[in-house]
């Protein structure tokens, strides 16, 4: 009998954010975390789909088990990448979070109804991080 | 100057030519017609500077086109002219201002001149008063929108400030020596201190760029409200709060409750200390066409040189280690009871505690 320790499992995340700090400051947050991660990053949404649809350069990348994303970006921004996702049947099922600096009360409902599993306002400072990071290994085991 | 008359009596429309050419002036030109309908024809093709018009000859049904051709030409000045010291027919019941009434049996060249001028300078005054009101409407809101694009976008960069300086703080805390300890701490407490002020900022700007509809709402619900999101501070003082039964008013309901809110936490703020029992009274009177409402308390009360002042934001009148805030909450009420057409105010001396009193229109501001 195989007993899955889940605990050991690495979680794949693909984060899809434009501003570096923003990704510098996520990537320590997931090292600090007590769970192991393994990040990607795309820089905008065209990149991101030519990812998630594993073409060129992108070939043989690991598949998510959930998408980090921001909605605010340049090419395509996040709603355009929610739309696309949803089109595709391959990608569809993959578990996707917001991360933005929005507040308003319009982009979460737009969000929510393009099937998103949660939205986070970007926090200020690491603990706030850390507390986003707890919700995606919830999304992600729940 | 070019004189359109309406006047349906011939003779009248003599004497007046008459006294119009004993005063002539350089480019001052009169055309006459006999009705109100004919003068909406003429301003339809020349342009006219004043309209002197006899009251008795617009019949009733010519008040529409007296209405009209004020709406046509809002610039447009009248002067009116009447026998009787009772108007038959009221210019200024429909609506139309008569700049100056010229009763024709005291009439004199000079009154008449004088009349038609002041009635076009006084319209001119009034034009440029309204572009300069519109102009300053324009401003401010672009100063709203500008402050609130700039705090929004201002959060972006200090969000990266704050994160890197947490990071250095966790992993080098101790293998530096102390005093870049002590930086990264003074750096740290800077930058949520920016946080909190451009917070405020947004929230302050978002009273008119993010404001709701009027709606009658009952003061006693919001009362509610307020004293439910303070239950924490009111527990932790032990402070006893009555109110007399409010009223309903035409406000936005959410702003209101900040108004409340904001006066009964400062009340409690200020009357809490040395382990004071804070006593807060909230009650209201009606006087004329507005409702003023008041916030009581027992506090440490202020000197009346301040009055002013603590309606501006970050204008704090203690040390942060006295008393903690960020001097925007009394601003933020100041604005919120302005954009209600009310206004506000303190009574207090030192000592002696202190009474705020807002007002809001019982029947609604227009906005």
């Amino acid at each position: 009998m195989i007993i899955e320790n889940r605990k050991s499992k690495v979680i794949q995340v693909f984060m899809v954010e434009d501003n570096p700090d923003d990704i510098e400051l996520t990537l320590e947050a997931f090292k600090e975390s007590n769970r192991e991660f393994n990040v990607n990053v795309a820089q905008d949404g065209i990149e991101a789909m030519k990812y998630l649809r594993m073409e060129d350069e992108f070939n043989n990348r690991p598949h998510p088990d959930i998408i980090l994303l921001d909605l605010n970006m340049p090419r395509m921004n996040g709603f355009e990448v929610l739309a696309e996702l949803n089109k595709d049947q391959k990608l569809k099922d993959i578990p996707v979070a917001v991360l933005s600096i929005s507040q308003s009360e319009t982009d979460k409902s737009k969000v929510k109804a393009l099937n998103a599993k949660a939205y986070f306002v970007k926090p200020t400072g690491l603990d706030g991080l850390y507390d986003v990071i707890q919700k995606l290994v919830a999304i992600v085991e729940g | 100057m070019r004189i359109l008359l309406i006047e349906n009596d011939l003779g009248d429309v003599q004497t007046i030519s008459g006294f119009l050419y004993e005063n002539w002036e350089i480019n001052c030109e009169l055309l006459s017609c006999s009705s109100v309908s004919s003068a909406n024809e003429i301003l339809g093709r020349e342009k006219i500077d004043v309209i002197l018009v006899d009251l008795s000859t617009p019949s009733k049904s010519d008040s529409g086109t007296l209405l009209d051709i004020r709406d046509k030409f809002p610039s447009l000045p009248f002067v009116a002219l009447t026998f009787f010291d009772e108007n038959e027919f009221d210019l200024a019941s429909c609506g139309i201002d008569t700049r100056g009434l010229l009763y024709k049996h005291k009439l004199n060249s000079k009154m008449l001149m004088r009349a038609l001028h002041d009635a076009i300078e006084h319209k001119d005054l009034i034009t440029q008063l309204q572009i300069q009101k519109i102009e300053l409407e324009r401003s401010n809101k672009d100063l709203e929108k500008f402050s609130y694009a700039v705090s929004h976008d201002l959060r972006e960069p200090l969000r990266s400030i704050s994160g890197f300086i947490q990071l250095l703080s966790k992993k080098y805390h101790g293998s530096l020596d102390a005093k870049a300890d002590h930086y990264i701490e003074r750096l740290n407490a800077a930058a949520k201190n920016m946080q909190e002020m451009i917070t405020s900022v947004l929230e302050y700007s978002r009273i008119s760029t993010h404001a709701e509809p009027f709606k009658s709402v009952d003061c006693n619900e919001i009362l509610d409200h307020a004293l439910g999101n303070l239950e924490v501070a009111i527990n932790e003082t032990g402070a006893k709060i009555t109110h007399d039964p409010l009223p309903m008013v035409y406000a936005d309901f959410l702003q209101l409750l900040r108004v409340f809110q904001n006066l009964i936490a400062n009340s409690i703020k200020f009357s809490s200390k040395d382990k004071n029992t804070p006593i807060i009274h909230i009650g209201f009177s009606k006087k004329g066409e507005f409702y003023e409402f008041y916030v009581k308390d027992n506090g440490i009360g202020i000197d009346s040189v301040y009055f002013e002042r603590i309606f501006t934001i970050f204008q704090r009148l203690h040390k942060e280690s006295e008393f903690p805030g960020y001097g925007v909450g009394l601003a933020m009420c100041k604005r919120i009871i302005e954009r209600h057409g009310g206004t506000i105010h303190i009574e207090s001396a030192p000592g002696k505690g202190a009474i705020f009193y807002f007002t809001i229109p019982v029947n609604g501001n227009s906005q």
